[in-house]
């Protein structure tokens, strides 16, 4: 039963008022839904409904430009060329720090938004497949950059709940001596199984198996997708050690068995940290590559094609 | 520990009173001072050479003149000293001259990128100069203390709406602003108000618990003042005359104003309140620094830890008195299983033992209904007990029905004991039955847990104003925050992206800018102080000696000791001893910006939030946000 502490004693009429409304209208938790539903797709829906205007009127200005026998290519080349001007500003708003330019979400979700737009005055502008050598590598260098936002967008959206979903909190930085504690206590468990003949086979377990697992950082795979399949290996094996082993081999056995799971848990930790921090850094450096190309790419242009 | 870097500048260790209140304090007025009542009844005896009472005034106070009308202290406004009255007379304001206030500072730093343009381009233009400022212009937004702003009202509201409001305006003098209140004779006349007169001191009960003063003080003629900042104070109640005579006077100030300030009394009769003042006593519970217990009770289980809260009322127990909050927390619990199950944290202005007046009140042949949760002090807590009789037949009377509590009707407890075992039907029948008066718990939000609760109220939380929270949930540990708090303030991050973690909720170890900061209570020299009107609590580096007192008492972990550097990034040492010059570090709510904490500001992800866990409201509203 959820049960919630006392808010302030109302003192005024109007408050009491208002809150009386609250608790006693049998709507209102409806109607408070309804708000926080048309809240949050006012939040979303007015910025697309933005792009899609923006988008609507460089197509207009595109079909002007057509029928005026112009060069309808640097309406939405310039436009393009703007965006990612303005694409580029979060990264630098991220950089500056006095005097603050706003808060950074408003700078992120603009930076997402903008990103709808520019995919759309991209596919105006040079359609879906394009030709010539220099503008095939803008072309690809453009979905490359358009795809790795994507994947982080979707990261940043999903990677926090399976960290959080996975136990505390643990920074990355501190991984790396956590990891050293955890398998330095491993080793200790070992040493002292080592030590008593009704619980060496554990220590063997160990020589053979965990040694491994402890001391060595996780194979590619697992930091691609990190899965709890070979920490369950990892633990049934040690569950089957239980058999050769007396009460005292079983009670380290056990404290061995928490410690495949704290380095499994960190190992976690760290993939999924380190691929957060991947994807934004490949988004980053395909921007960087791709600013270089679009400035290639219109200077190439202005020399070469008709003019507006 | 030797420094080992060769590069270091070495200075003279700063002491205490380096920077005296005001370093032009005469001998002749201390002197003087020190014939006038309360100091002339001290004994000198009880201070050593070092902190002798003429050296604590000569350093830790300062005299103020004032003309009439001149605020000296105003309500909302957060307090750090005691006011001498030394000639003259000053008026205290016992109802709220203004019904809520807006603060500049408030709306400062919650101001967004536009509104910072928007207020440069005013400046620019000249349209910011103000000439007066009315105090009944506001925005109705009360900064760190939300919980008060509702609660500011006039007992007597309808003579109150016949008088306008006072209007306060600024004037500058060769000795700075001049705050004062236009026609004072007319503001006296209209609102009730208590002379002060020479020999008589305010203020201290703000000082002393490190709150915001429950009243405003004018002066009624040409005045003379003498402040003593919360450090002096604190040296002078060593003697006990003065502390009797401080203790005497808060008792009465604070309950005085906090009864008149109270929704529950504001259609009663000048008589019958002060029938109540005169029956209700007032009880203080824990220790004042109670962070040395609690960091020894945290060691213990949490039901040792409880049942060794100082208790205020049991549960079963009957009636007694209807219990009041002043200053401080308090757990609500009852008994569950082998434990105790925590409901509800009762703060400031909450009351224990209403529903049940009210059900005997509703029920006058029925037999009373003993208290059906029990009430422990968290720390140091002030409470005030109204007797039951006085409570049926004068209180509950003048009391809209509406506004009363229901009849409990699913007690856990009544005249035979235990009844209603399930916690369930036990929950459902209490929220239903507290009443509006009693702040309501409101079921249909239901988006704080019971776990939620005791987790808040384990850890003290509670206590926060401005508790760094991090939703988990969002965060990718990008460390923009730290970044950013690190590049204000010149490369040192003044938290810790870690700290205690319920859920996906991590509380970081970041200052809390609590609703009763224990931290200030050492400070020798007033270098950790409460911003008077945002709240915010800040150090002094100028005046930070660097002793640790705060970073020891904080207990939550949230001050560090860092090693102070100069300009060129060279460490500052101590010239007799070559140690380190240490400084305490904590967050100040980067009150230099003008965008607010630049943690919150450079998180992409929405992550990061400053939140108010001393109430539930801001908790609840930002769960909810959360979930939708």
């Amino acid at each position: 039963m959820p049960t919630l502490a006392p808010d302030q004693a109302l003192a005024s009429k109007q408050s009491l008022a208002s809150s009386e409304t609250v608790q006693h209208v049998p709507m209102a938790g409806f109607l408070r839904g309804y708000a926080s539903m048309s809240a949050r797709i006012g939040r979303r829906l007015l910025p697309c409904l933005v792009v899609l205007t923006a988008f609507l009127v460089i197509r207009s200005i595109q079909s002007n430009a057509e029928a005026k026998l112009r060069n309808e290519a640097f309406a939405s080349g310039y436009s393009l060329a703007a965006i990612t001007f303005l694409l580029l500003l979060l990264g630098v708003r991220k950089r500056i720090t006095t005097p603050r330019f706003g808060s950074a979400a408003i700078w992120q979700r603009t930076h997402h938004y903008l990103g709808m737009f520019c995919l759309g005055a991209y596919v105006l502008h040079a359609g879906i497949i394009t030709t010539g050598w220099l503008e095939s590598m803008l072309a690809l260098s453009f979905w490359a950059i358009t795809l790795s936002g994507l994947v982080s967008w979707y990261i940043n959206r999903t990677a926090p709940k399976l960290l959080s979903a996975a136990g505390p909190q643990i920074l990355r930085q501190d991984i790396a001596e956590r990891k050293k504690q955890v398998a330095s206590q491993a080793y200790r468990i070992a040493i002292e199984a080592a030590g008593r003949a009704d619980s060496a086979t554990l220590a063997d377990h160990y020589q053979s198996t965990l040694i491994t697992f402890f001391g060595f950082n996780r194979g590619l795979l697992f930091r691609i997708r990190p899965t709890g399949s070979h920490r369950r290996r990892m633990l049934a094996s040690l569950e089957n050690l239980d058999r050769y082993l007396d009460d005292q081999g079983k009670e380290l056995r056990r404290r061995m068995s928490v410690l495949v799971q704290v380095k499994d848990d960190l190992d976690f930790q760290s993939a999924i940290q380190n691929r957060i921090r991947l994807w934004a850094s490949i988004h980053t450096w395909l921007l960087g590559g791709f600013v270089i190309l679009t400035i290639t790419h219109v200077w190439v242009a202005y020399q070469f094609s008709s003019r507006w | 520990m030797k420094i080992l870097s060769p590069e270091h500048v070495a200075i003279d260790r700063p002491v205490r009173w380096d920077h005296p209140l005001d370093s032009d304090m005469l001998s002749r007025d201390i002197g003087w001072m020190l014939d006038q009542h309360p100091f002339s009844a001290m004994n000198p005896d009880l201070f050593n050479a070092n902190c002798s009472i003429e050296n604590v005034l000569r350093h830790d106070s300062r005299i103020l003149r004032f003309e009439p009308g001149d605020i000296v202290i105003r309500e909302g406004d957060y307090g750090s000293s005691a006011f001498l009255v030394l000639r003259g007379s000053v008026r205290a304001f016992l109802e709220s001259l203004w019904s809520s206030r807006g603060k500049p500072s408030e709306q400062k730093s919650k101001s967004g990128f536009l509104e910072m343009l928007a207020s440069r381009f005013r400046r620019a233009t000249g349209a910011a100069t103000k000439p007066d400022v009315s105090a009944t212009s506001s925005n109705g937004r009360f900064g760190l203390d939300k919980r008060n702003a509702d609660r500011r009202v006039a007992r007597d509201v309808e003579s109150k709406s016949k008088h306008p409001a006072p209007v306060q305006r600024i004037e500058s003098t060769e000795q700075g602003n001049r705050i004062f209140l236009q026609d004072i004779n007319a503001v006296i006349a209209d609102y009730q108000s208590e002379p002060l007169g020479a020999g008589e001191i305010f203020g201290e009960m703000a000082a002393i618990t490190r709150t915001q003063h429950r009243y405003t003080v004018v002066a009624e003629s040409a005045t003379i003042v003498l402040e003593i900042r919360w450090q002096g104070l604190r040296m002078l109640r060593r003697d006990k005359s003065f502390r009797d005579y401080l203790d005497t006077r808060f008792r009465e100030t604070s309950l005085k104003t906090h009864l008149r300030e109270t929704a529950l009394f504001r259609f009663l009769d000048d008589a019958t309140m002060n029938l109540v003042i005169a029956e209700t006593k007032i009880e203080s519970l824990g220790e004042r620094e109670w962070f040395a217990e609690y960091r020894d009770t945290q060691k213990l289980e949490i039901q040792s830890q409880i049942e060794r809260e100082p208790m205020i009322a049991t549960e079963g127990h009957l009636v007694n008195d209807l219990i009041l909050v002043r200053a401080g927390f308090a757990r609500l619990s009852f008994e569950h299983g082998r434990g105790h199950q925590t409901v509800a944290y009762l703060g400031r202005g909450h009351m224990h033992g209403l529903s049940e007046l009210a059900h005997q009140f509703h029920n006058p042949t029925s037999k009373p209904i003993p208290f059906q949760e029990s009430l422990r002090a968290l720390g140091f807590v002030d409470i005030l007990r109204i007797p039951r009789e006085l409570v049926l037949t004068h209180i509950l009377p003048q009391v809209r029905a509406t506004e009363l509590p229901k009849p409990i009707t699913n007690p856990r407890y009544d005249e035979g004991g235990l009844v209603v075992p399930d916690s369930f039907a036990y929950a459902t029948s209490t929220t239903e039955s507290r009443g509006l008066l009693n702040s309501s718990i409101q079921p249909a939000l239901g988006a704080l847990e019971t776990s939620l609760v005791e987790f808040l109220v384990d850890e003290r939380l509670i206590n926060g104003k401005q508790t760094m929270l991090i939703d988990l949930d969002r965060c990718t540990g990008c460390d923009e925050c730290v970044k950013a708090c690190a590049s204000t303030h010149q490369g040192t991050p003044r938290f810790v992206r870690n700290g205690k973690q319920f859920g996906p909720l991590l509380f970081a170890h970041a200052c809390m800018h609590c609703a009763d900061p224990v931290c200030m209570i050492g400070c020798p020299t007033g270098a950790i102080a409460r911003d008077q009107e945002t709240g915010v609590i800040s150090i002094n580096s100028e005046t930070c000696i660097g002793c640790k007192t705060c970073a020891e008492s904080c207990p939550y972990e949230n001050i560090v000791m860092i090693q102070v550097r100069d300009q060129r990034g060279r460490a500052v040492v101590d010239r007799k001893t070559q140690l380190p010059i240490l400084q305490a570090s904590k967050c100040d709510m980067c009150h230099s910006l003008k965008t607010g904490p630049s943690c919150q500001n450079a998180c992409p992800h929405e992550a990061l939030i400053r939140i108010d866990t001393s109430e539930t409201a801001s908790m609840e509203a930002w769960l909810r946000k959360r979930v939708t």
